[in-house]
């Protein structure tokens, strides 16, 4: 039945089509909810901040059936629709069930008080945990099955957007493409040219790691492979090395940012910029502060960078063809225009209808609703349900990585990416500190 | 042979035996593709490895060393 699926329906196959059904599906039922005078804030438990355990102990007392409700209803959820792309739901759910029991146990001691005064917030413990666990232990394939770090990331990502006011989005749209654009070009050039000019590599390695440091990582340097028919080693090195720096990046953007106390919108805006990969940059501007930060960076990351991977590639595949390989331009090898649109991040898609939705509605109730009523029979449901999503990601993250098998890739590849770092951190940070700082500061 | 050797040049990845494009096979192939990205993404598409040059492509890319697929392709 799967398998008949897939041959039918592009719909059907890939975590963007389903993380916006998902995330769609979950903001137009709270909808549903409120307008039938309920909530879905039950449903949406998480642990509550404490410095006493008897909190903990009487918050998992009273709400005990609504957790073992939300954990049915992800099952359920990602069981389905993993299970049509291809997955086997006896292992998916045994997998899924620990990785929820830990998330849940992840979050009731990031919310302890101490915790908290100690920078260990939620998304950093996920990580930490998981590198530890992933690292030490060999994990079985079937809990393995469960870790799916981009699907969770982008089910977030959607859900986020009904929590972004759509005008958010138009005022600072715009801002976030010029920086994130002005930074991926540069990044871009310096890797490029670095790689072809000193160190002489390929032309598709050397894009394949540029993309991966300029546009959006490791999705970046799949696209640009294939645009430019890049060699498999070639991809896996560039896979590594981009996690590699993503993760490094997680840990010193949010140490830097605490450190110099940093305005959380401009934060989020140089996170955005100096992240390489979704998830990681989630885990960076989570843990430095609100919504704000995590706002800047959705902005800067998704808007700025990530729906412009498809005419990364579309431009690059006639560079490559045309220039690099002195082929025809009429060449089969070339991508053709519609590629702009099927290498696009569809939950992109999720993201803007969910962000339009809810600020229609939003406009609709008029102010005094929307802070009595939808605010928090509403969107704060969604946002705590975000939040679960977003502790699976980074505990998939910290599962999946494996330094063993990382650190396979030779010093000439880390140097020229590493050229690109020197280049994309001090820029994303000027020009989110200095020149758009009064977008980011009064977003 | 010539003619033969046009036909297959029309002929993309897509349809060709060497090339393979599944998810599954794919991540197990790019073993740290999933901490961070995914093989049933959006952004990898349809687009695989071809067995005989080892390179990432294109399903409507081509080239001369096509051979029939005998399967239909997943993903």
């Amino acid at each position: 039945m799967a398998s008949e699926l897939k041959e039918k329906s592009p719909f059907l196959i890939t975590e963007d089509w389903w993380a916006v059904y998902l995330g769609l599906g979950i903001v137009l039922i709270a909808l549903i909810f409120f307008a039938a005078g309920g909530t879905l804030a039950p449903l949406a438990v998480a642990p509550p901040t404490w410095e006493s355990f008897n909190t903990v102990t009487e918050h998992f007392k009273t709400n005990m059936a609504w957790y073992l409700l939300q954990l049915m209803v992800w099952l359920v959820i990602f069981t389905v629709s993993t299970t049509i792309m291809g997955f086997k739901a006896r292992e998916y759910i045994p997998g899924f069930f620990i990785l929820y029991v830990v998330s849940t146990a992840i979050l009731v001691f990031g919310k302890w008080k101490f915790a908290h005064d100690h920078n260990l917030e939620p998304p950093i413990v996920a990580l930490i945990v998981g590198l530890i666990v992933g690292n030490l232990f060999k994990l079985p394939k079937w809990f393995e099955t469960s870790l799916r770090t981009e699907y969770y990331i982008k089910t977030g990502i959607v859900l986020l957007g009904a929590t972004l006011p759509f005008i958010l989005i138009v005022y600072a749209g715009p801002v976030a493409f010029v920086q994130a654009t002005i930074v991926s070009i540069c990044t871009f050039l310096t890797i490029f040219l670095t790689g072809t000019k000193l160190f002489g590599l390929e032309k598709p390695f050397a894009s394949v790691l540029g993309a991966g440091g300029a546009v959006c990582g490791v999705s970046g340097s799949i696209a640009i492979g294939a645009a430019t028919r890049a060699r498999k080693e070639h991809i896996s090195i560039s896979i590594c090395i981009v996690a590699l720096w993503a993760l490094v990046m997680i840990f010193f953007l949010t140490f830097y940012v605490k450190a110099a106390g940093m305005d959380e919108g401009i934060a989020g805006a140089w996170i955005g910029t100096s992240e390489f990969a979704d998830a990681a940059g989630f885990a960076a501007a989570s843990s430095v502060g609100g919504e704000k930060a995590v706002h800047a960076y959705t902005l800067m990351k998704v808007i700025g960078r990530d729906i412009w991977i498809g005419i990364w590639a579309f431009v690059l595949s006639i560079i490559s063809v045309i220039y690099w390989e002195k082929k025809s331009s009429k060449s089969a090898d070339i991508a053709q225009a519609r590629v702009i649109w099927s290498r696009f991040p569809k939950f992109v898609v999720g993201f803007f209808l969910a962000s339009v939705i809810m600020s229609v509605v939003s406009s609709f109730v008029g102010q005094e609703v929307f802070d009595d009523d939808l605010k928090p029979l509403v969107i704060t449901p969604v946002k705590t349900l975000r939040t679960w999503t977003f502790i699976f990601t980074f505990l998939a993250i910290g599962l999946t990585t494996r330094f063993r098998e990382i650190f396979q890739f030779g010093w000439k590849p880390l140097v020229v990416f590493t050229c690109g770092v020197v280049v994309n951190v001090p820029l994303g940070y000027f020009l989110s500190t200095v020149v758009f700082r009064s977008y980011w500061f009064s977003l | 042979m010539a003619m033969s050797k046009r036909k297959h040049a029309r002929s993309g990845c897509l349809d060709c035996e060497r090339f393979n494009n599944d998810p599954e096979s794919l991540e197990s192939v790019f073993r740290n593709l999933r901490i961070m990205c995914s093989a049933y993404a959006s952004v990898r598409g349809d687009s695989g490895l071809c067995s005989y040059d080892d390179r990432f492509r294109l399903p409507r890319s081509a080239c001369e060393y096509y051979k029939p697929r005998r399967r239909s392709a997943r993903g």
